[in-house]
């Protein structure tokens, strides 16, 4: 049934496929901040990524970062990037890194202005504007599933996202997989209380070794900080929303990854080896979260929510559904995808799973999510240390 | 949605121990409920709020209650069909959730 998911993409000269053409303005410290920001405001076809910190990042941290800020750079859905730096050594760094991707690139770096912010403004606007005409000459070609990576994310979610819009999820999932595509699930605390199905699911020992680790690490990290994750957690509100147990939970969110063996398990940020299921283990807050899946590659996010969660993805359109029928009323201009028939017995999973392949396909294809028309996308990249 | 759904209970796999409300319950109401091989029938026992979980059978203390093919935790008391059955004769299998 997965040779009827055809998709049409950009062409990239290393080889992916993009579901958008974005020109890409990447600011590399704290410095550039406000003229990255005036810049994108006078391109507003452009996407922004900034990020606060240069200096002083050290260790475990520094290889995160700059694993996160190559993979936003040579995100399959960017087609060029302005690169604004405040120092020539990181603007060369990165410039080079577009560049061997096959993408066209400018690099400014305010060293290069004697630290004149609108001297640079006005020489990133005019090179931005360039890229962008460059960029709107491309065309779309036909893809096929096992060219696409998902990710599968939920936030703020309730009784009905473990057993309708989840369960959903992981059918898309096994589809994608089973069309040869990537897909990949994430969160690491949300295993916690269903690793035994994880572990079983592993397609190696190693595998499941390494997922118990990731689960123990956090753990260990949480009680270290005096936080009682066991007693706490489903928490009142959880409670109040019908989940029992710990079990019932994660069970609900592990969904997601539908059923395939699990190939792997990622670092924060770090792209899967081929094609399959892979877990990254990362933090579970969705701004982090879905940036580790971004700079790993991924094309797009299937985001599910209760009663809802405007946050998306920057550079991967994200598809919000929700089964929840208050939330698909409501929330008009959030929810892309109403799952709430699953409930009501109005569709069935079936019904539902070709819907969803046949709007991610139009995604995919070019077709706004609400997230993308109202703004709604960040990319971050976490810390876990102390800076210098 | 218009109006009121056609099933007021659901079940994410036909063998599971429980079915969820789809709206607030009433004891002694008769429930049209929403599995993957058709509807069933059940009275509940007690009111059951918004989205939480009734017994679809007996089920005696210490067993496994299935929901979605898995095991959600263990019956802390005896759960009579149709009752509630949350924190209050629900435990985690593995971990001290109160």
């Amino acid at each position: 049934m997965t040779e009827e998911y055809r998709f049409d993409a950009y062409r990239r000269p290393d080889g992916s496929v993009g579901l958008r053409n974005d020109l890409l303005i990447l600011s590399l410290s704290g410095l550039t901040t406000p003229i990255a920001r005036r810049v994108a405001a006078a391109l507003p076809q452009a996407k922004l990524i900034t990020i606060p910190y240069t200096g002083g990042i050290i260790g475990e941290d520094a290889v995160l970062r700059r694993r996160m800020l190559s993979g936003f750079a040579t995100h399959p859905n960017v087609g060029a990037v302005l690169v604004i730096s405040c120092n020539p050594i990181e603007g060369n760094l990165y410039h080079r890194i577009v560049e061997a991707s096959g993408r066209p690139a400018a690099k400014l770096v305010l060293d290069d202005y004697g630290h004149d912010g609108l001297r640079l403004t006005d020489a990133a606007m005019r090179a931005g504007a360039r890229l962008l005409k460059e960029l709107s000459a491309a065309r779309r070609s036909p893809a096929s599933l096992s060219e696409l990576c998902i990710g599968v994310e939920c936030g703020r979610s309730d009784t009905s996202s473990g057993v309708a819009s989840n369960p959903l999820v992981g059918r898309i999932a096994d589809a994608v997989v089973a069309g040869g595509g990537r897909v990949m699930g994430g969160e690491t605390m949300e295993w916690f209380g269903a690793e035994h199905l994880l572990e079983k699911r592993a397609a190696t020992p190693a595998v499941a070794e390494r997922l118990r680790e990731a689960v123990d690490r956090r753990m260990k990290r949480a009680e270290a900080a005096g936080i009682d994750l066991i007693g706490s957690n489903p928490g009142p509100a959880n409670i109040a929303m019908g989940l029992s147990t710990l079990e019932e939970k994660s069970l609900g969110a592990v969904m997601k990854t539908g059923s395939s063996p699990v190939c792997g398990v990622l670092q924060h940020g770090e792209a899967p080896a081929g094609p399959g299921l892979w877990l990254m283990d990362q933090p579970f807050y969705s701004t982090e979260s879905l940036s580790g899946f971004v700079a790993a590659g991924a094309h797009m996010v299937l985001f599910t929510t209760g009663p809802g969660n405007s946050f998306v993805s920057l550079l991967a359109p994200t598809v919000k559904l929700s089964a929840n029928a208050v939330a698909c009323r409501e929330l008009t201009e959030q929810i892309d995808f109403d799952a709430s028939g699953i409930l009501t017995g109005e569709t069935t999973f079936d019904d539902a799973t070709k819907a969803l392949l046949e709007q991610m396909m139009d995604v995919a294809s070019g077709a706004y999510t609400f997230g993308e028309i109202l703004g709604e996308g960040d990319e971050t990249i976490s810390r876990n240390g102390e800076t210098l | 949605m218009a109006g009121e759904p056609r099933y007021a209970g659901f079940m994410l796999h036909t063998d599971d121990d429980v079915a969820l409300a789809l709206v607030p319950l009433k004891a002694g109401a008769m429930v049209r409920i929403v599995t993957p091989d058709g509807a069933r029938e059940l009275e509940v026992k007690e009111d059951i709020p918004l989205y939480h979980k009734f017994a679809m059978r007996d089920l005696a203390e210490g067993i496994s209650v299935i929901k979605g093919g898995e095991a959600i935790g263990v019956t802390s008391a005896p759960v009579g069909c149709g009752m509630h059955l949350h924190i209050q004769n629900l435990k985690s299998m593995r971990y001290g959730v109160s």
